[in-house]
């Protein structure tokens, strides 16, 4: 498991039934593409984050498939509509077999 | 303006003589300089030395040693001593410039005379304001000037920085520390990251279990991608940044119960580092030349779009793409003076030119920077081509990068002050 | 539409022709006006805000430098042939005449 990795979401936590909300989510991770080399001269190994899930119950919502050329500390924003109350879940999938974790309950009201 | 002085002189008042008068026989024509800094000073000391006595050139700032913000951060970083960052004014003095150490109070344009807060007044001809930067009063809830001392800005240096620092050394095993990033635009964009930098160096070495917690009301910042990847690098675990999409605009601090509450959840804190939103020094908003926060200037010679007979340099301008930095001010004071001494003693007038380069340091020797050309358009100062770091450079590379900021520090400050005294 | 069309397309070819003409011509064909040490007085401005007086570190010194090395070295920024971002930045927003001036300043010996 990498370290210093924090997951952070947002979204909003009470809404109408129907409703399309913003989802943003923010993982602090390194995202070493494995094309860098050491002041040796060896490559640097990849470690990334390479997918992301959000899911509203069971239903998937995104799953994304993440590449090398993404940044550190990885930001995804989507939108995703609300039929009832529930839970968000957010997972992570880190190259070293760690999967981060998260969730937001979000109440129809 | 213009029509009222006609009036005025027009009336016989003899007090004050137009600068024409002046030159030919009674004196020299008056510059007056408020604010010592990277605009004021160095504005003040290519003044005298261009202008080899043809103009009588005044420094009003109240410090009598001026330590600078840029390099503050390598000292909250224990890399630099407080004595390195700190210049006297002896130099301008033995230079030409009568240096005045007091406070400007009040600017009165018809007349053109400025008020000093200990009662006495100074005549111009051209005045020329680098006061810096003030704070926007409640621009962080819960925080005011007069809980710097538990929640210390440390955005003008000297004492507030030296407390900063002391307050890192005092942080509990553990502990957490907090800053609340400023909106744009504001001095120094790299600044606050720059500081994180250096404070996340220090716990690393006597702290290694603290925390460091930005609240930024920004969705980015300047050199993000440089920063990210240097603080993953060198700080694993450390930063917590919590930029605009997630609340980090939405603060409160409690300087009583050293909290910091970003979106409505409350942290104790250890130290709180509050940046808040800034504006023109208070001399410029005094004087009448602001618009908003902001003292608009021509960009062909950093004349106030109010007088014409005054001119802002450096952050308390709103000239258009240029940062707000010390690199900035020195590049545009100069353009100033020139332009001012060709206005009061028919000296040669050359075209602006303007540059800046802002160098940070993410760790010891891995130093960044970006920077840009400037031209002057007739609506700003318009940026032409620029450069910045990569993220993945070499460490030989950024060490040659830290090099080049000392060599600039050290040119600069001497570009300001003139050669230290040894 | 057609009038229109080929005033748009003139004038584009004269820029990219005038851009790549003074380039090409410093590059290729290095040859500078008299230089205006006084222009250059006020251009070295700029240089100093980096360039100081010091021990030759990262940023070296450029006091003292003859007008052939001077306008060779901002040349060879400009067209690529010495590369650091900066200085490559600085040289492409100076014309021949700039040049000139600075490296006619800078022999002066004003700065030594």
């Amino acid at each position: 498991m990498a370290s210093g990795v924090k997951s952070r979401v947002k979204l909003p936590r009470r809404v109408t039934a129907g409703e399309v909300i913003p989802i943003k989510t923010l993982i602090t991770h390194r995202m070493e593409s494995g094309q860098r080399v050491d002041e040796a001269g060896a490559v640097i190994p990849r470690a990334i984050i390479h997918r992301f899930t959000c899911h509203f119950e069971d239903e998937a919502v995104v799953d994304i498939e993440v590449h090398p050329g993404i940044a550190t500390n990885p930001f995804f924003e989507f939108r995703a509509r609300v039929p009832r109350s529930g839970v968000f879940r957010f997972a992570w999938y880190d190259d070293d077999g760690a999967v981060y974790t998260d969730s937001q309950a979000v109440e129809v009201v | 303006m213009a029509l009222n002085r006609r009036g005025f002189l027009g009336a016989g008042a003899g007090v004050l003589a137009a600068p024409a008068v002046l030159a030919e026989g009674h004196a020299r024509p008056r510059v007056l300089v408020i604010g010592g800094g990277a605009g004021g000073a160095t504005a003040a000391r290519y003044l005298a030395r261009d202008g080899a006595g043809a103009v009588a050139v005044t420094l009003v700032e109240p410090s009598r040693v001026y330590v600078s913000c840029f390099f503050s951060n390598l000292y909250l970083g224990g890399l630099k001593r407080i004595e390195e960052i700190g210049h006297s004014y002896g130099g301008l003095a033995r230079g030409g410039v009568n240096v005045v150490h007091d406070w400007a109070v009040a600017v009165d344009r018809a007349a053109r005379v400025v008020t000093l807060a200990g009662g006495g007044e100074l005549g111009y001809d051209r005045l020329i304001l680098s006061p810096g930067i003030d704070f926007v009063e409640g621009a962080v809830p819960g925080w005011s000037l007069a809980a710097q001392n538990a929640m210390p800005h440390a955005y003008k240096a000297g004492s507030q920085t030296e407390l900063l620092r002391a307050q890192v050394a005092a942080m509990p095993q553990g502990g957490i520390f907090a800053m609340v990033a400023p909106p744009n635009p504001y001095r120094c964009p790299p600044g606050p990251y720059e500081r994180v930098s250096m404070v996340a160096h220090v716990l690393k070495e006597t702290n290694p279990t603290a925390k460091i917690l930005i609240a930024d009301p920004k969705p980015k910042f300047s050199k993000m991608s440089l920063f990210e990847e240097g603080w993953a690098e060198h700080y694993p675990g450390m930063i917590d940044w919590v930029g605009e999409d997630f609340g980090g605009g939405v603060v409160r601090v409690d300087p009583d119960a050293m909290t910091l509450s970003i979106d409505g959840e409350a942290t104790r804190v250890d130290v709180c580092n509050v940046i808040p939103a800034m504006k023109a020094g208070r001399i410029a908003q005094i004087a009448g030349v602001t618009e908003g926060n902001w003292a608009p200037v021509h960009a062909a010679d950093m004349s106030s779009r109010v007088d014409p007979d005054i001119h802002v340099l450096g952050d308390a301008a709103a000239q258009g793409d240029m940062p707000k930095s010390g690199f900035a001010a020195n590049s545009q004071a100069k353009v100033c003076a020139n332009a001012v001494l060709a206005a009061l003693t028919g000296s040669a007038q050359f075209p602006p030119r303007y540059a800046n380069t802002c160098w940070s340091l993410i760790a010891p020797q891995d130093g960044v920077k970006v920077g840009a050309t400037y031209e002057a358009t007739a609506e700003k100062i318009a940026r032409v081509d620029g450069f910045i770091s990569q993220p993945g450079e070499t460490a030989a590379l950024r060490r040659e990068t830290y090099g080049e900021s000392e060599d600039w520090y050290a040119a600069m400050t001497a570009d300001m002050f003139g050669a230290p005294v040894t | 539409m057609a009038e229109g069309k080929r005033l748009i397309c003139g004038g584009l070819v004269a820029v990219l022709c005038g851009g790549a003409a003074a380039a090409d011509a410093l590059c290729s064909d290095p040859v500078l006006p008299a230089g205006d040490a006084a222009y250059g007085a006020y251009l070295a401005g700029s240089c100093r805000s980096c360039h100081g007086a010091g021990d030759p570190g990262a940023i070296p010194a450029i006091a003292g430098m003859t007008r052939e090395d001077f306008a060779a070295a901002l040349i060879g920024y400009r067209c690529g042939r010495r590369t650091h971002a900066g200085m490559q930045g600085v040289a492409r927003s100076l014309g021949p005449r700039e040049i000139a001036a600075l490296a006619a300043y800078f022999a002066t010996g004003a700065e030594d």
